[in-house]
C-alpha cells in the first residue's frame, strides 16, 4: 500500500462511517426530520423574513389571537387599564377551540397588556374576559353583573 | 446592524474569553483555545447587563457596549502589557486538518448550520423562556432596566423571572446589537463546544474515531434540539463539562491554574442553573482523593475546596440573596417553598432514581431522547471491560463525573420538588453525554484501535503495518500506544 494513499483510504472510511451512521435506524429519522428538513426549509424561510411573520410561524394561534385581542383594545383606546381574564386551557379544550391561552407573563410578552387567570387573587379586578360565545371566541367587557358568572365558570376548569 | 453587531459580539466573546484564559495561563492548541475562548466569552458577556443593573446604570446600547469593552480590557490587561507584535506572525489563520477529517467537518458544518439558522430565524419558544428571561430581556431593551414592567404582571403561575440572569443577559445584549430574537448565541455556543469536544477527542484517538464519536454526540436527538432551542440546560452542560475537564487536567498535571480555571467554569455553570452548586459540591471527594494521593497539604486542600465550591456560591448568593432579595420588588423569594421540608421520607428519591432509569435512560422514551447513544456507550464500555479487564485512570475520573450527575440529579429532584422528571431531570441528563463520549475515547478498545490506525497510516511503504517501527502519534496517546505494542 502506497503511503500517500492511506489518508485517502481513511477519507473513504470517514465517508462510509457517516453514510452508514446517518442511514441507520433512528439516526436516519433524526437526520431527515431535524437536520435536512431544517436546511431544506431555509430557502422558503428566506421569503418570510419579517419578524412578525416569523412570530406567527413559530407561535401560531396562541400568538395570533392574543395579538388580535390587544389590537382590538388598542383600536378602541381601552388598552391602558385593561386586565384581561384568560380562559383555562381545559375550558378551551372542552369547547374545542384551537387556542392555548398564554399565561400572564407570556401574554404580556406577546402584547404588552396585562392578563390574569380566574384562580389568582386579583382575578376580581379583571375588566375584560375572553369567552367562547356563539361558536366563536370573543372579548367581552366585564362588569358587576357578569364578572362573577364568568369567574365561577372558569374556576371549574384547570389552567394547566 | 445585525452583521456589524455579530462581528462585534464574536470579537467580544473571543477577546473576553481569551483574556480569561490568559489570566489563568491556560495553554491549549489554537483551535481548541479559540473555541474555549468563545465559550468563556459568551458567559463573560452575559454578566454585563446584570452588573449594570446592580449599579443601577440604565441599560442602553451605549452602556452595554461600554460595559463589554471595559470587561474586555480588564480581562486583557496582562495580554496588553505583554503584547508582542512579533508573535502575531506565528498566528495561523486557518487550522490544519488531515484530508480524511474533511468529510466529518462537512457533516458537522451541515448539522450545525441547521442549528444556527434556526436559532437566528425563529423567536424563542420554550415556555420557561417566554415567561422569564426572554420577556424580561424584551422589556429591558424597551425600558432600560431589568426591574421593568414585567414584574408588575401577575407572576403567580411562574418562577422563571427568578432564574439567574445568564440567558436574560445574553438576550439583552443580542437584541441591542440587532438580533430581533436574540438567541443566536445558542448556535454559536453549540458550534464552539462541538469544536472543543472534537479537538479534545482528537488528542486521545485517531481523527476518524474522534469524528465518529463527535457525530455520535451531535446526533443525540434531545441534546441536538437544544442547539437551537434557547434554554439553560445546553449551556449548563457545556460549562459543567469544561469545569470537570479542567479539574481532571489538573489531576494529571498538578498545575493549580487549571484547578482555579476549572472552579471558574464550574461557577459559571452554577450561574446558568443554580442547583448545579450541589453537583459541584459532589465533585469535592474526587479532589480530596487526588489530594491524599499527591500528599497535598491540608492548608491547600482546604483553600482549594473553598475556592471550588465558593466561586459558584458567590454567584448563587449574588443572584438569590442580593439581587432577588434586595433589588426585586415584593416578596419574590421562592427558596423556602421550593425546598422539600420532609427529608426523612426518602421515597421521592428512590422514585425519581427509578423513573430516571426506567423511563428516561432505558425506558420507553430512551430512543426518542438519546437515539442509540446509551446503547453504543454500554456496548463499547462492557466490551472493553471484557477484553481489557481494566478501566484506565482517565476513564475512572470520567466515571466519577458520570456518578455525580447520575446520582446527583435524583437527589436534586428529591431536594427540590419543582425539578420534575420530564423537564428538569431529563435535560439535566445532558450533562452525562459528553462524559460518556470521553469514557468511550479512553477505553483500551478504542485506544488500541487508534494506535493501530496511526501505526498503519505512518508505516513505511514496503513494511507491513503491524511491523512498523516508526509511529507518529499525538503526544497524549503515544504512551498508551507503546504500552499496547
Amino acid at each position: 500500500m502506497n503511503n500517500n494513499s492511506r489518508p485517502l483510504l481513511f477519507a473513504v472510511l470517514s465517508v462510509v462511517i457517516i453514510v452508514l451512521f446517518l442511514n441507520f435506524g433512528y439516526y436516519k429519522q433524526w437526520f431527515d426530520t431535524r437536520v435536512v428538513r431544517g436546511v431544506s426549509d431555509f430557502s422558503d424561510q428566506l421569503s418570510y423574513m419579517d419578524p412578525q411573520e416569523r412570530r406567527v410561524i413559530r407561535w401560531g394561534t396562541s400568538y395570533i389571537i392574543s395579538f388580535n385581542i390587544a389590537k382590538s383594545l388598542q383600536d378602541r383606546h381601552m388598552d391602558t387599564n385593561a386586565l384581561i381574564l384568560m380562559p383555562p386551557v381545559e375550558y378551551m379544550r372542552k369547547v374545542k377551540f384551537n387556542f392555548t391561552p398564554p399565561e400572564p407573563a407570556v401574554f404580556y410578552y406577546y402584547t404588552g397588556m396585562h392578563s390574569i387567570e380566574a384562580t389568582r387573587k386579583d382575578a376580581e379586578k379583571a375588566n375584560f374576559a375572553i369567552v367562547y360565545l356563539d361558536n366563536d371566541l370573543q372579548l367581552v367587557q366585564l362588569n358587576d353583573s357578569n364578572r362573577t358568572k364568568v369567574l365561577s365558570e372558569f374556576r371549574q376548569y384547570k389552567y394547566y | 446592524m445585525a452583521i456589524a453587531g455579530f462581528i462585534f459580539l464574536i470579537a467580544a466573546h473571543y477577546l473576553c474569553g481569551a483574556g480569561l484564559l490568559a489570566l489563568f495561563a491556560i495553554k491549549l492548541p489554537s483551535v481548541k483555545h479559540n473555541a474555549l475562548a468563545i465559550i468563556a466569552g459568551i458567559v463573560v458577556v452575559s454578566f454585563v447587563p446584570f452588573l449594570l443593573q446592580l449599579g443601577y446604570v440604565p441599560i442602553t446600547l451605549t452602556s452595554v457596549a461600554a460595559g463589554i469593552v471595559v470587561l474586555c480590557l480588564l480581562l486583557n490587561i496582562t495580554r496588553i502589557k505583554n503584547f508582542n507584535l512579533a508573535a502575531l506572525r506565528d498566528i495561523r489563520l486557518l487550522p490544519r486538518f488531515k484530508s480524511y477529517e474533511v468529510p466529518f467537518l462537512i457533516i458537522f458544518a451541515f448539522i450545525l448550520f441547521s442549528s444556527i439558522w434556526r436559532s437566528f430565524y425563529f423567536p424563542p419558544n420554550a415556555r420557561d423562556m417566554l415567561s422569564g428571561p426572554e420577556v424580561i430581556a424584551e422589556y429591558t431593551v424597551k425600558e432600560h432596566t431589568m426591574l421593568n414592567s414585567v414584574l408588575s404582571v401577575n407572576l403567580e403561575s411562574t418562577n422563571n423571572h427568578l432564574k439567574p440572569p445568564f440567558v436574560s443577559g445574553l438576550q439583552i445584549v443580542y437584541k441591542f446589537f440587532g438580533f430581533e430574537f436574540g438567541q443566536v448565541w445558542v448556535g454559536i455556543l453549540a458550534i464552539a463546544f462541538c469544536v472543543f469536544l472534537y479537538q479534545s477527542l482528537r488528542e486521545r484517538v485517531h481523527p476518524v474515531l474522534a469524528g465518529t464519536l463527535t457525530l455520535l454526540f451531535l446526533a443525540i436527538p434531545e441534546v441536538y434540539a437544544y442547539t437551537y432551542i434557547m434554554l439553560f440546560d445546553y449551556s449548563n452542560m457545556v460549562l459543567f463539562f469544561i469545569g470537570v475537564y479542567f479539574l481532571f487536567e489538573y489531576f494529571k498535571s498538578g498545575r493549580r491554574n487549571e484547578f482555579y480555571f476549572a472552579s471558574v467554569m464550574l461557577a459559571f455553570s452554577v450561574f446558568v442553573r443554580l442547583e448545579t452548586l450541589v453537583l459541584v459540591g459532589m465533585l469535592l471527594p474526587a479532589f480530596w482523593l487526588y489530594a491524599v494521593r499527591k500528599k497535598v497539604s491540608l492548608k491547600h486542600v482546604a483553600l482549594q475546596s473553598i475556592v471550588m465550591v465558593g466561586a459558584g456560591f458567590i454567584l448563587y448568593f449574588l443572584w438569590l440573596n442580593v439581587y432577588v432579595k434586595h433589588y426585586m420588588p415584593g416578596n419574590l423569594s421562592v427558596v423556602a417553598k421550593d425546598v422539600n421540608h420532609n427529608l426523612s421520607d426518602l421515597s421521592p428519591l428512590f422514585t425519581r432514581f427509578s423513573d430516571m432509569n426506567g423511563q428516561l435512560l432505558f425506558g420507553k422514551y430512551a430512543t426518542a431522547l438519546w437515539a442509540y447513544f446509551i446503547n453504543i456507550f454500554l456496548a463499547v464500555f462492557i466490551l472493553d471491560l471484557i477484553i481489557s479487564r481494566k478501566i484506565s485512570k482517565e476513564s475512572r475520573n470520567w466515571l466519577y463525573a458520570v456518578a455525580v450527575v447520575y446520582f446527583g440529579l435524583p437527589f436534586l429532584g428529591y431536594l427540590l420538588p419543582l425539578m420534575d422528571l420530564m423537564n428538569t431531570t431529563k435535560r439535566g441528563l445532558f450533562k452525562l453525554m459528553p462524559f460518556l463520549v470521553l469514557i468511550m475515547a479512553n477505553t483500551g478498545l478504542l485506544q488500541r484501535l487508534s494506535a493501530k490506525m496511526y501505526s498503519w497510516e505512518t508505516a513505511p511503504d514496503s513494511q507491513p503495518a503491524n511491523k512498523a517501527r516508526t509511529v507518529k502519534q499525538p503526544v497524549k496517546s503515544r504512551g498508551k500506544a507503546k504500552a499496547t505494542r
